[in-house]
């Protein structure tokens, strides 16, 4: 089959590879319709993630349908259409049962590699790292889904992919940035970044009662989706100053909640950006924090921050004195697929969302290299790439 | 060892420090588990007991009765024990055994079946990702694919 492959920082490769085969009971193998390339794999793609290995098939966000099924499957058939999850989880550890799936203690096979960078493991995840477990992702034309009775979610035959297919990560990650960010009526909520997963931080804080949510970026492009489809009001940190802006925005107060939408690779307008790119460049920190440092200072005292980007490793600089001395309150972690999908799919039947609105490239599975270059540098006003296989 | 672990994880960042760590690290593993040996030349009696505990989502006379059945750490744990884990979590299993520097009776690999004895409790089936390059995974080798044999069906 063919597969997009990891050849190394900054280059991806479409290459035939072995069709993926039934290895375990609770198995699937499912025949990839769609999927898409998300903006964690940017951070595959630059390097920062640690456990890469050449050849390995990347993507996470993926959906089509099942061809095969383990003998343990029972609530699956062949030619069932799915959207799979991309934490891969058990069901039945402790972990699972108190429906926090993307901490599952049985799906990583390298879970010991992942306990002595973070003392204790998460699940395994498609097409993200050896440290994940080094499972072949859906950025090819079939992959295997292991305990394919827990995750994969059935789906309407009525709706296209494109409405369903981000049920498997981006919109259940920006759901939960929100759930976790305490909005109460008359919240005013602040993210950063007006990627995919941004725009659906915006649009679940207001599904979930916010009054206002104010979102930074610097690409008018991003920002005009922000505005346009999500409901933001934006601020272009280059141009403008984001703590007076928003403090100005809400009258002194500071943001309620303040999601952190960018991740470990931020961009800054100012002196942070250099010390971020020299450190991490010398190997003396894992991340570039702007995005998250800026967030924490933004919040008003008592309030939320969200995490939702990705970081690895360790960074320098943390205002952990803002967070202890004005009673901040930290949440974060991979997103707990499993627990939404239900509900957020009822909420595209009801037609509260269409989360197909964040698409800006529809390509073949082919055009996979030239769609990570394009997606990693936001030429031609790229947001989110879709990819049929 | 735990703390040799987290410090030698770093490494995958920073190579070059990482390889300082890992030598330290040997340098500590020969002190613990090498001092005694060169001394008397019977590591396995002499070396300092080791204990290690995974919680397996299952009820404590089940997983004694899997623990025997199985017996995935033969003529290696010294001591075996099952306690209820608070908060309707199960069990504890708790392991007591002499460790080695290498091979089937090291702390990592001791670890790494209770670990497996573990996945095999509670879902029946060892985690595999199918390409363990480099690393033969445990649920590839014969041993391992004959334990889900017995397990599956039991677990779930």
């Amino acid at each position: 089959m063919k597969a997009n492959c990891w050849m190394g920082t900054r280059r991806v490769e479409v290459r035939t590879v072995p069709d993926p085969e039934i290895l375990n009971p609770h198995d699937a193998i499912v025949r990839v319709t769609s999927t898409a390339i998300c903006g964690s794999d940017v951070h595959l793609y630059d390097g920062f993630i640690p456990t890469m290995r050449k050849g390995d098939v990347l993507g996470h966000e993926f959906m089509g349908e099942v061809v095969e099924v383990g003998k343990a499957v029972t609530n699956l058939r062949r030619g069932d259409r799915v959207v799979v999850p991309f934490p891969i989880a058990c069901g039945r550890c402790n972990m699972c049962r108190a429906q926090l799936f993307s901490l599952c203690e049985n799906s990583n096979p390298n879970a010991r590699q992942a306990e002595q960078l973070w003392g204790y493991s998460p699940c395994g995840i498609f097409g993200y790292s050896h440290m994940l477990g080094g499972y072949p992702g859906g950025q090819a034309q079939y992959v295997r889904v292991p305990f394919a009775d827990v995750g994969p979610l059935r789906v309407p035959e009525e709706l296209p992919d494109e409405k369903v297919l981000f049920l498997s990560d981006i919109f259940p990650t920006g759901y939960m940035a929100a759930e976790q960010s305490n909005i109460q009526p008359g919240s005013v909520v602040a993210v950063w970044g007006c990627g995919p997963v941004g725009q659906f931080a915006i649009a679940s804080a207001y599904l979930l009662g916010a009054e206002r949510v104010i979102a930074i970026d610097r690409f008018e492009y991003r920002m005009r989706i922000a505005r346009e489809r999500a409901g933001a009001e934006t601020i272009n940190y280059e141009e403008t100053d984001v703590y007076e802006a928003i403090r100005e925005m809400t009258g002194g107060r500071g943001a309620d909640a303040c999601i952190d939408a960018v991740g470990m690779e931020a961009h800054a307008a100012n002196a942070w950006h250099i010390y971020d790119k020299v450190k991490t460049a010398l190997s003396l920190e894992t991340e570039r924090g702007a995005a998250v440092r800026q967030a924490i200072m933004c919040c008003r005292s008592g309030g939320t921050v969200s995490i939702a980007g990705v970081y690895g490793g360790f960074m320098d600089k943390f205002p952990i004195g803002a967070i202890v001395n004005r009673s901040l309150t930290i949440k974060s972690g991979q997103t707990h697929v499993h627990r939404y999908m239900r509900p957020l799919l009822k909420r595209i039947v009801d037609g509260q969302i269409d989360p197909g609105f964040i698409i800006t490239h529809r390509l073949p599975l082919d055009a996979a290299p030239d769609a990570y270059e394009m997606f990693t540098n936001k030429t031609d006003d790229c947001l989110k790439v879709v990819l049929a296989a | 060892m735990a703390s040799e672990y987290s410090e030698r994880g770093r490494a995958d960042g920073l190579r070059w420090i990482g390889l300082g760590l890992a030598v330290g690290a040997a340098a500590l593993a020969i002190r613990r588990f090498g001092g005694r040996r060169a001394r008397n030349g019977d590591e396995a009696e002499s070396s300092p007991p080791v204990s290690m505990a995974f919680t397996v989502h299952r009820a404590p006379d089940e997983v004694a009765r899997l623990w025997t059945e199985i017996d995935p750490l033969r003529d290696i744990v010294e001591h075996v024990r099952f306690d209820a884990a608070p908060g309707d979590r199960g069990t504890e299993l708790h392991v007591r055994f002499r460790p080695r520097w290498f091979g089937r009776r090291s702390p990592a690999q001791v670890q790494e079946r209770l670990r497996q004895f573990k996945q095999l409790a509670e879902t029946g089936e060892i985690a595999r990702s199918g390409l363990g390059r480099g690393v033969r995974e445990f649920g590839d080798m014969p041993e391992g694919a004959l334990l889900e044999a017995l397990v599956v069906g039991g677990a779930r």
